[in-house]
């Protein structure tokens, strides 16, 4: 065998991918030429420290950064996906409705047109006036009520996933000095205590995956329910307004006016909670 | 399943996904249906050779971060179109190698020379402080990093075949599926990869007088 040829076939021969029969032969042909041999000792060396470079870790904030980057991906192909599935059924009413200007005389166009807008008009004021009737009643139509506002606020291009909250649970006997940790958490970001629970917080949902992120070495998630619609910033003004209560009272133990406001806004805030209109999320503390 | 309920199975998936023994299949499967937790999951069997492919591709620690995240990316929006009776890893790294491929195509575009970058000190591997190491790794670190530069003085694609062959040990048949080559192409382009690295190598004292 020709050096020319050993040389075409040296990477197959050090990655052991001939015949045997080819590789007998270079094998021989390099017992009897040092040039061919000194070129395989080469490139075995360059493979051994090739294969010696290994692996280097992760930068620390790789699944930070990919995690946000992914959840901008995700709302970006949901935008698309919503802008898709809304402009592209608008875009087909109005090529209908284009359509069917070309066939019909132009006064029977301007008829209809008027005739849809008034309809839509009507359907508007519909659904304002069943979300009203719908907060009056129980629970059942609240759900119902959601979906529309969801309609409603999707219509008018809000972003309604960032008007629910969520709730967080901890254990009862796991109650410890991490409360105080915990509260401060979910301070810096947004959230509140339950008055009427010592164990459980809310949180916006914006702030959900944040919160998590915070917690997550120290607590156990142990289960999420959401029921209804958002009231965080409700619920915490009359949070925070029962606390500025209950000092002033401490001040004025016999003021009947704060007693009768304290009860009162104890009551409204008894009756969201009872209401279950929150995520909620257990946490166990580790041990 | 209205709004609420999505809303449900999308928190409680990112929060117990960690402890869901989910097999590959389902893991892809979940991920096609738009669901990031998961995807997250599975990115992470993946990720690190990911990151390691783009590091030694492009010879820079940030550089090989932001190209592994724009693979990840690429993958996320693409997996609805990935086949489950193909193989996922061949696919991801096929990804990765594209996608490396396309920047240092693209650095060139720029007139950035990988050589200048090199001869301007912008050639970023991590850097060890050698002083009161025992000559051995110091002479491994100086090797390593040759190495590396040398790799990285090779065409994007000669690069590839270097990588997914003699760093990471790919089969010719694996590397002919993830770079969509055949293997006559494999043998011949790594055959002429590790005769120019040879070359390199030849020029170097260190190595010559070292490791050879």
């Amino acid at each position: 065998m020709e050096c020319s040829r050993v040389m075409e076939l040296l990477s197959e021969y050090a990655d052991d991918e001939l015949d045997s029969e080819t590789s007998d032969e270079i094998r021989k042909h390099m017992e009897s030429c040092s040039s061919c041999k000194y070129e395989y000792e080469l490139l075995m060396g360059v493979i051994d420290n090739c294969r010696r470079l290994g692996e280097v870790d992760l930068p620390g904030d790789f699944n930070k950064n990919l995690h946000e980057k992914l959840i901008s991906e995700g709302n970006s192909y949901k935008n698309r996906y919503i802008w898709l599935k809304r402009y592209g059924a608008v875009a087909a009413v109005l090529i209908l409705f284009i359509s069917i200007g070309f066939m019909v005389r132009s006064d029977m166009f301007g008829m209809k047109r008027t005739k849809s807008s008034s309809v839509a008009q009507e359907n508007m004021k519909t659904s304002s006036e069943k979300k009203v009737q719908s907060k009056a009643n129980g629970s059942a139509d609240e759900k119902k009520n959601f979906d529309m506002n969801q309609e409603l606020k999707s219509q008018r291009g809000g972003k309604s996933v960032n008007e629910i909250s969520l709730m967080i649970n901890l254990n009862g006997e796991e109650y410890t000095k991490d409360h105080q940790n915990i509260i401060n958490t979910v301070y810096r970001f947004g959230g509140c205590k339950i008055q009427y629970d010592n164990y459980q917080y809310k949180v916006p949902i914006n702030n959900l995956f944040k919160l998590y992120e915070s917690i997550k070495d120290d607590y156990k998630i142990k289960d999420i329910l959401l029921n209804s619609e958002d009231k965080t910033l409700q619920y915490k003004k009359l949070y925070e307004e029962l606390d500025t209560l209950k000092e002033s009272e401490g001040k004025n133990p016999d003021s009947a006016d704060i007693k009768k406001q304290i009860d009162k806004e104890e009551s409204e805030l008894k009756e969201m909670d009872e209401s279950g209109q929150y995520f909620f999320v257990s946490i166990k503390v580790l041990r | 399943m209205n709004f609420n309920d999505k809303i449900i199975l999308k928190v409680i998936r990112n929060y117990e996904v960690r402890i869901l023994d989910y097999s590959l299949k389902d893991l892809i499967s979940k991920s096609q249906d738009g669901d990031i937790s998961v995807f997250e999951e599975l990115i992470k069997l993946y990720q690190k050779k990911i990151f390691n492919i783009a590091y030694r591709m492009v010879g820079n620690y940030d550089d090989a971060s932001d190209i592994a995240q724009e693979v990840c990316i690429k993958i996320f929006r693409s997996i609805k179109k990935f086949k489950q009776d193909s193989s996922f890893s061949t696919w991801v790294y096929r990804i990765t190698c594209n996608v490396c491929i396309d920047e240092i195509r693209k650095r060139k575009a720029n007139t950035i020379s990988l050589t200048a970058i090199n001869e301007d000190k912008e050639y970023k591997i991590p850097i060890v402080d050698k002083r009161g190491l025992p000559d051995e790794i110091v002479e491994n670190k100086e090797t390593e990093e040759f190495i590396m530069q040398s790799i990285n003085e090779l065409s994007p694609e000669y690069r590839a075949l270097i990588i997914l062959r003699d760093v990471y040990g790919y089969t010719y048949i694996e590397i002919s599926k993830i770079l969509c080559i055949n293997i006559g192409t494999v043998k011949s382009r790594l055959n002429r990869a590790r005769s120019l690295l040879k070359e390199k190598i030849k020029k170097n004292e260190l190595f010559n007088d070292k490791n050879v």
